[in-house]
């Protein structure tokens, strides 16, 4: 087996692997901490190629995907994270809120 | 498309609700807040949490009541019946169990003197208790809360002599949501976000969808039904004894986003749990004082979602959030559920900035009254129900008059 961070078709999105984050916390703390280019360098590269992520995670049951499988799986929920951010703001200056860092997730 | 784009029906169905202006001093008062903690938060059944929170025999889960001052322990004992009961040790009332939540094994301790209780709340252990004047410890448990379970939702009531069942007090709610598949749902995220806003104006801010294309003009402005002059128009609105429901649907032809798009078109997996009590495609109930239910119809299965706003002082709030969804066995399906929940996330955090500036503008007291659209009946009910209870103009002072709104 390999010892590769992703799988096969999916290893020129290593760079990106910092966010590839275990809990919404710090997928939000990410967001906060990138700049808007670096925001949409990585929306970028992995928005389109979901169809094609998901359709080799969904050969997997949620709870039995292996480490490569689960960390794209962690890298397409950073994706739904900035999604907003980046389609429907477009710019940080556009968003009328509380920072996101006031909301305490709890899982 | 169901709804009918009316300017005003509300009231017509509700005619002895009025239309005229609604005082502003409940959200504001400190001698109201008072008064809401004993009229309201102590003769009401209100939600603690949900079965889930306490899942195997032993589990327990303590809630912090700030309104009633009270610290409660929900415990779910070895023959499988939850109990509540007051966090406070018999011996000289120290707070049994410091943390939020966790597992009874052995028993509870007290951190103070290690007295001891059961899953069941009685005292069976007193370090040194030849020293004391004959306690007898089938006296000396932990104080029972009235408490029941609806739909798996915890309840208590606080006061020691409920005026009604909670089946009863739920009452057309519970008859509307009979058979709801709530436990076939599983608890995908909790927030827990503190403002500094009165409880109800956090309620109230929630408690309609007129605001939805001002206040969240990028996000999800155009996502609810909206007629000729883009504004919305709820489908139904249904006022209980003290609950209210009101329903939407969305527009059918709204642009999603790219990524919106693209999650209808990729997870594809079988179609998932539909609730059949949905009156719309976003029903909004309050259970009265404090506690929200929703449910949402979305592409693929269906969710819900609750809140709860915890009052901690008249201008200090826990507005908490929970979205359930059931169970995702594929990740395409689990993206649709995080794309959803991130979505009114980020809603919620539009919303929470007018919470506070609502709370500002109504505490300089610049303007007495509120006015109430007829989109905005729900809100005009509740503070109705608030008023039958709280007593503050009955009982205090009478009401100041003001020239109804033409």
């Amino acid at each position: 087996m390999s010892d590769h961070a992703l799988p096969a078709p999916f290893r020129d999105l290593e760079p990106f692997l910092d966010w590839s984050l275990e809990r919404e916390r710090q997928r939000t703390e990410k967001r906060e901490a990138s700049t808007m280019d670096e925001v949409r360098a990585f929306y970028e590269a992995v928005f389109p190629r979901m169809e094609e992520i998901v359709a080799h995670l969904d050969k997997f049951p949620i709870d039995a995907m292996k480490e490569p499988e689960h960390r794209l799986f962690l890298l397409t929920l950073s994706v739904v994270e900035v999604s907003n951010l980046v389609e429907r703001y477009k710019r940080r200056e556009a968003i009328r809120a509380v920072s996101p860092l006031d909301y305490s997730s709890v899982l | 498309m169901k709804t009918l784009l009316r300017n005003t029906q509300w009231a017509d169905k509700y005619p002895d609700l009025g239309k005229g202006p609604v005082p502003a001093e409940p959200c504001i008062s400190p001698e109201y807040f008072e008064l809401e903690r004993d009229r309201v938060f102590r003769r009401t059944w209100v939600n603690l949490c949900r079965i889930d929170d306490v899942p195997k025999p032993g589990s327990f889960f303590v809630r912090d009541l700030a309104v009633c001052k009270a610290s409660l322990l929900v415990i779910r004992g070895k023959d499988n019946v939850i109990r509540v009961f007051h966090n406070v040790c018999s011996h000289r009332g120290n707070l049994v169990v410091p943390q939020e939540s966790g597992q009874c094994s052995v028993g509870l301790f007290c951190p103070f003197h290690n007295w001891q209780y059961n899953d069941r709340g009685e005292l069976v252990g007193v370090p040194d208790e030849e020293s004391f004047f004959g306690i007898d410890k089938t006296k000396h448990g932990l104080t029972p809360v009235n408490s029941d379970v609806w739909g798996g939702f915890i309840f208590v009531y606080l006061d020691p002599k409920p005026t009604q069942s909670l089946r009863d007090y739920l009452g057309g709610v519970a008859d509307q949501l009979e058979g709801c598949p709530f436990n076939e749902m599983a608890l995908l995220q909790t927030y827990k976000v503190e403002e500094r806003t009165n409880w109800k104006i956090a309620l109230d801010a929630q408690n309609e969808v007129y605001h939805l294309p001002f206040q969240h003009p990028l996000l999800i402005g155009h996502t609810f039904l909206l007629n000729e002059k883009k504004h919305t128009r709820l489908l139904d609105v249904r006022l209980y004894e003290r609950h209210t429901l009101w329903s939407c649907e969305f527009v059918p032809e709204y642009k999603l986003s790219s990524l919106e798009t693209l999650l209808g078109k990729i997870d594809r997996g079988p179609e998932g749990l539909r609730i059949k009590q949905l009156v719309g495609e976003f029903d909004f109930y309050v259970l009265f004082p404090n506690m929200v239910i929703i449910l949402f119809h979305g592409p693929s299965e269906d969710g819900f979602a609750t809140y709860n706003f915890w009052p901690l002082a008249v201008d200090r709030t826990i507005w908490e959030i929970r979205y359930y969804f059931p169970t995702a066995m594929k990740a395409g399906r689990r993206i649709s559920q995080e794309f959803f929940k991130c979505l009114i996330r980020d809603v919620q955090q539009e919303d929470s900035i007018a919470h506070e500036a609502l709370y500002r503008g109504l505490a300089s007291r610049a303007k007495t009254h509120l006015q109430f659209g007829d989109e905005e009946i729900m809100i005009r009910y509740f503070h109705k129900v608030m008023e039958d209870h709280v007593g503050f103009y009955r009982n205090a002072k009478p009401a100041p008059q003001i020239e109804a709104s033409r």
